[in-house]
This record gives structure tokens, C-alpha cells and sequence, in this order.
């Protein structure tokens, strides 16, 4: 029996190459720049960095263990995002998170990616529940969650620093019970 | 200004070569262990030391030991920082024996002093589990707030239980200081 690749009819999800870095280094040059510095996990999330610098955390972020950061690609062959799956902590409860390029948004990539991931983790994996987080100044970010059928978990205060003002994080998370009766939902739609 | 991380019951010191032994006991008994997966119990002395050398010789984490004042070690604490003087997540295990003597208790006041007084951190955080009624009665004491419920993350005596994070901010260990101070 094969396992159902990471692609579908709007997205596939591949490997992050040379190639894409560019792309990247771009989008952290802009105003995107807190966001992916945000999903990459950078110490400082204002400062500019070169494109070695970006590889080098994303080199990082690909030893962590139990982990995959992917690029997001669209069936017209465009890069349009990047993802993250890790199950690193504990794979009862791996954590995703998903950034699609601005100019991108609002075509269902996203929802897709994301629609995919939960498929691999919860369908070929232990994954009891799936967690993800966004920082409250990220409205968009938070309501994407919400949208998936993501459940808001809390917070944790004082995050970080923006603008001189403190953030929090809100965490959200999603039951394999509940993936499953959405799924069913859809099915029977 | 603190002098030293020295209570009125325990005194919070560098951990010693001595101590391991009694740290892989606290690590291997299921009761006392505290992460949200279980561990398997075979940790040795050799593997808590290696884990302690290689991950607090930084500027932003510490771990002591927690020892009465009569000189018997109890359990140990740990803090770490992320943000590094923005916020820390601390850890605390102390054997079951030391359990409703205030240990914990005072072992915490004196991190969240050292913390918010001397570090000038702006919140302190833990994360436990929803059975663990103990902790989070102690911590809620110590004036931290339940900020997040990750259900169903845990797997303990073959029931499903939820993450809880917790967090203070300077504000509230100021008010709760002052509050306690003034009694």
C-alpha cells in the first residue's frame, strides 16, 4: 500500500531547495519581514538578515528532530508559501504552522496546506491532537486557525515586544475526534 | 536586593556530584516525574548530570537543588528564558516526603523574586498537567493566572489529561509582594 503524497489538486508540498531562498530572502526584506521571522523563529524578529542567515535557520529548523519545514507550491509550478510540522516535543501532540506569501492569500493554499499536514499526521502517524500558535497581532493568523477548525486553547502573556508594547500568544488546538467528524462532514456534504 | 536565593525552610543551592543519584530517583518515579509524556524510568545519575552541564551554563537558565534547612535535599528548580529578559518557564520537582511542607512553596517564592527583582523579567510561566491539582493550587497562591488549557496532550494512568499554562507579570508578583509584605 502507498502513502497518499503531500499534493492535491491546488497544492503540493515539497522539500525547501537553494533555489526557493531567494524567494524568501524577498519576502523577509519587506513588510512581511515580523511575520516570517515569526514562522522561522528568529531571535530578533525586526532585524534584516541576509539570505546565508535565513539558510542557516532554516538548516537549523530542518535538524530539529521529528521535523520538516516544506515549501508550498501550486499547481501553476509558483512558490507561494512556506510550513512547518514538528512532532519534535512529543509526537502525541505535534504543533504546525503554515505562511503563505501575501500575494498569494485568500486562493485556498493555506487551507489546503493545512488541510494536508492534518491528513499525514493524524492519518499516518499517532497524533492525538495538533496544536498551533500565532501572536495576537496577527489577526489574520489567528482567525486562519479559527477558520480550520482549529479551537482556541489560551494564551501565554507577554510574549514579545512590538511596537513597543507587549503581545501575547494564543495558542489553538484541534482533537483527532474532531478532524475525523469534519472529515465525515465534508464526505457526506 | 537579595543576598542569596535563602528561605525560611529551604535554601536553593548549585546542584553537587552528590545530588544526581537523588535527581534520577525524582526523574524515574512516575508520581513525581511532571512531563507531559512519561518518561521511561531509567534515567541514571550520569545522564541527569550530562543534561545539567550541557544545559545550564548560560546566562538565561539556572537549576538548584532545594534543601531544608537541615540540610536534606528535596527536589531541585529550573528556570529558563524565552525571551531572555522578557520571560522564563520554570520547572520545580521535590520528592513526594516533601509534599504540604512548604518546600515548593518557598523554593518558588525565591525564584519569582530572583526572577522579577533581580533579572527585572516581565512574566514567569509554568506548564503542568490539569491532574496535578497541587501545583496549580500552589501556583495559583503565588498569584499565577491559568492563561492555557492544550487539551487532552497527556497520557497519565491510562487516562487523557490536558496541559495547563500558567503565567504571572511583573504587575501581579509586585501587587501579590507588596500585598504580602504589608500583612
Amino acid at each position: 500500500m502507498q502513502v497518499k503524497g503531500l499534493s492535491s489538486e491546488l497544492v503540493e508540498l515539497r522539500s525547501v531547495e537553494d533555489v526557493e531562498l531567494a524567494t524568501i530572502h524577498k519576502h523577509h526584506k519587506r513588510e512581511f519581514r515580523l511575520e516570517l521571522s515569526e514562522f522561522l523563529n528568529l531571535d530578533l524578529l525586526w532585524a534584516p538578515l541576509g539570505q546565508a542567515q535565513i539558510k542557516a535557520k532554516i538548516d537549523e529548523k530542518q535538524k530539529e528532530e521529528r521535523s520538516t519545514l516544506f515549501s508550498i507550491w501550486s499547481k501553476n509550478n509558483e512558490f507561494v508559501g512556506l510550513g512547518y510540522f514538528t512532532a519534535g516535543w512529543d509526537p502525541w501532540c505535534p504543533f504546525i504552522d503554515v505562511i503563505v506569501w501575501p500575494e498569494f492569500r485568500r486562493k485556498g493554499y493555506g487551507t489546503e496546506t493545512v488541510r494536508l499536514l492534518l491528513e499525514a499526521a493524524f492519518e499516518n502517524s499517532i497524533a492525538h491532537v495538533i496544536e498551533c500558535s500565532a501572536p495576537d497581532w496577527n489577526p489574520a493568523g489567528l482567525a486562519f486557525a479559527e477558520h480550520l477548525g482549529f479551537k482556541r486553547a489560551g494564551s501565554s502573556r507577554r510574549s514579545g515586544i512590538i511596537d513597543g508594547k507587549f503581545f501575547d500568544r494564543l495558542f489553538f488546538d484541534m482533537l483527532r475526534d474532531e478532524y475525523l467528524a469534519g472529515r465525515a462532514k465534508k464526505a457526506g456534504e | 536586593m537579595m543576598d542569596n536565593l535563602t528561605g525560611s525552610l529551604v535554601n536553593l543551592r548549585p546542584l553537587r556530584d552528590g545530588d544526581f543519584e537523588f535527581l534520577a530517583g525524582l526523574r524515574n518515579d512516575l508520581r513525581t516525574q511532571g512531563w507531559n509524556q512519561r518518561l521511561p524510568p531509567c534515567y541514571t545519575p550520569k545522564m541527569v548530570k550530562d543534561r545539567v552541564e550541557k544545559n545550564y551554563d548560560k546566562p538565561d537558565r539556572g537549576v538548584w537543588g532545594i534543601e531544608t534547612k537541615d540540610g536534606k535535599l528535596v527536589g531541585y528548580i529550573n528556570y529558563e528564558e524565552a525571551p531572555p529578559r522578557l520571560g522564563a518557564t520554570i520547572g520545580i520537582i521535590t520528592c513526594m516526603d516533601s509534599w504540604g511542607k512548604g518546600h515548593a512553596k518557598e523554593a518558588m517564592e525565591l525564584i519569582l523574586r530572583f526572577l522579577f527583582e533581580e533579572r527585572g523579567l516581565q512574566v514567569a510561566s509554568l506548564w503542568t498537567l490539569s491532574d496535578r491539582e497541587r501545583m496549580i493550587g500552589l501556583a495559583q497562591k503565588l498569584g499565577f493566572r491559568i492563561g492555557a488549557r492544550l487539551r487532552e496532550s497527556a497520557i497519565i494512568g491510562g487516562k487523557v489529561y490536558d496541559t495547563i499554562g500558567m503565567d504571572i507579570v511583573s504587575e501581579e508578583y509586585i501587587s501579590k509582594h507588596s500585598a504580602v509584605a504589608g500583612a
